[in-house]
């Protein structure tokens, strides 16, 4: 099991609606709007994967079944664009 | 997910913010990020933040900020004896951050860098700017950078940034604020930013600031460099620099790079131009 954290080389601005975020110090800046915002704002808690799959089902409305492929082929985007960074989940 | 190319500018300005903090960082150079969404919400005069960037870096670590700055893309549009009567920033532009303002000292605090650098940065605080923790000086200290920058204006009391930071500051701010400026050199210029300037009339350091808060020409503005130049090396370069030729505005007046006849010619007018102000004074002089 992995958890997602918000990388420490990420920058961002912006609300539910539309985010602009970058991996700094070198860019490029992006613009993530509409349930790209939202799964963007449901990574930024951190936590394991079906934990932002849930929060994104939460906001949108929609069971966690029907946007899980979508939010876990999205969040993988964002880790190889190195705004998400994955990690070993801490031991029970 | 979509590159932005049209990002607003408040939030081009915050990302690239935090772009420079970890370029600092990843170079290992201290630097203190000033105005724009760096100042306290309850300092700003304005509503919306600056245009560009602005940051103060300890003197030792310009050298090395430049450089990687440079392997990053941003480009030098002016350099720091090109900017101003200061001679205290460098101007940068990246494609995808916009506009820096690199500030080797900042003017009204600039007889000591080092020692002034030191003791804003030992009272730094933190703004947290497009998520990355950014030092800033304290608020204090903000609202001193903020009048000394207003001090530059010719308008200075209308200035938007003067009645947050002084006017209606308390006493005891206040008095914060003059102390900051004693230990910092900037009496005289915060003088400048809250219209005591008077009250140093004939001092050298103060007939800069005369001239930015009462208007001049550019001659004012050379010979009360001069006057404020400290040592015959100092003096000597102001002499110099004032028939020097900047390479970047006669640039963007051309609309092209220069060329070397271009410069040439462009000397030959800015000691025609100095020739005829000298000569213009002088003829009212023996009128009068």
């Amino acid at each position: 099991m992995t958890t997602l954290r918000v990388s420490g080389h990420a920058a961002w601005v912006g609300d539910d609606e539309k985010v602009y975020v970058a991996r700094v110090p070198d860019g490029p800046p992006l613009v993530l709007e509409g349930s790209a915002a939202v799964v963007w704002g449901a990574a930024v808690p951190g936590g394991a994967l079906d934990e932002v799959v849930e929060r994104v089902a939460h906001t949108t409305g929609v069971s966690a079944e029907l946007v899980a492929d979508d939010v876990v082929g999205f969040v993988d985007q964002l880790v190889a664009a190195g705004l998400l960074e994955t990690r070993p989940a801490a031991p029970d | 997910m979509s590159e932005g190319a049209d990002i607003p500018l408040q939030a081009r300005v915050a990302l690239a913010h935090a772009a420079v903090q970890r370029l600092a960082e990843g170079c290992g150079v201290d630097l203190l990020h000033i105005k724009g969404p760096a100042v306290d919400p309850s300092l700003r005069g304005r509503p919306r933040t600056g245009s560009d960037v602005d940051v103060i870096v300890r003197p030792s670590g310009v050298g090395r900020l430049m450089t990687a700055l440079a392997e990053h893309g941003w480009r030098t549009e002016t350099t720091f004896d090109a900017g101003s009567a200061f001679d205290h920033a460098a101007n940068l532009y990246h494609p995808d951050w916009g506009l820096l303002d690199v500030h080797r000292h900042y003017p009204g605090m600039d007889r000591d860098p080092t020692a002034v650098f030191a003791l804003l940065w030992d009272e730094r605080v933190h703004a947290d700017i497009a998520h990355v923790p950014c030092p800033v000086p304290e608020p204090i200290a903000q609202s001193l950078v903020l009048l000394l920058h207003a001090a530059r204006s010719r308008a200075v009391a209308e200035h938007p940034d003067v009645a947050p930071n002084w006017d209606d500051r308390t006493e005891a701010e206040r008095a914060a604020i003059l102390d900051l400026a004693d230990r910092t050199g900037a009496r005289i210029a915060l003088a400048a930013a809250t219209g005591e300037l008077a009250a140093y009339a004939g001092h050298a350091d103060a007939a800069l600031w005369e001239v930015f808060t009462t208007g001049g020409d550019r001659l004012d503005e050379w010979s009360a460099r001069w006057r404020a130049a400290r040592g015959t090396r100092a003096k000597a370069s102001v002499a110099v620099r004032s028939l020097a030729v900047n390479r970047y505005y006669l640039g963007q007046r051309l609309g092209h790079e220069p060329s070397r006849p271009e410069v040439a010619t462009e000397f030959f007018r800015r000691l025609a131009a100095g020739c005829r102000a000298v000569g213009g004074r002088l003829r009212r002089r023996v009128r009068r």
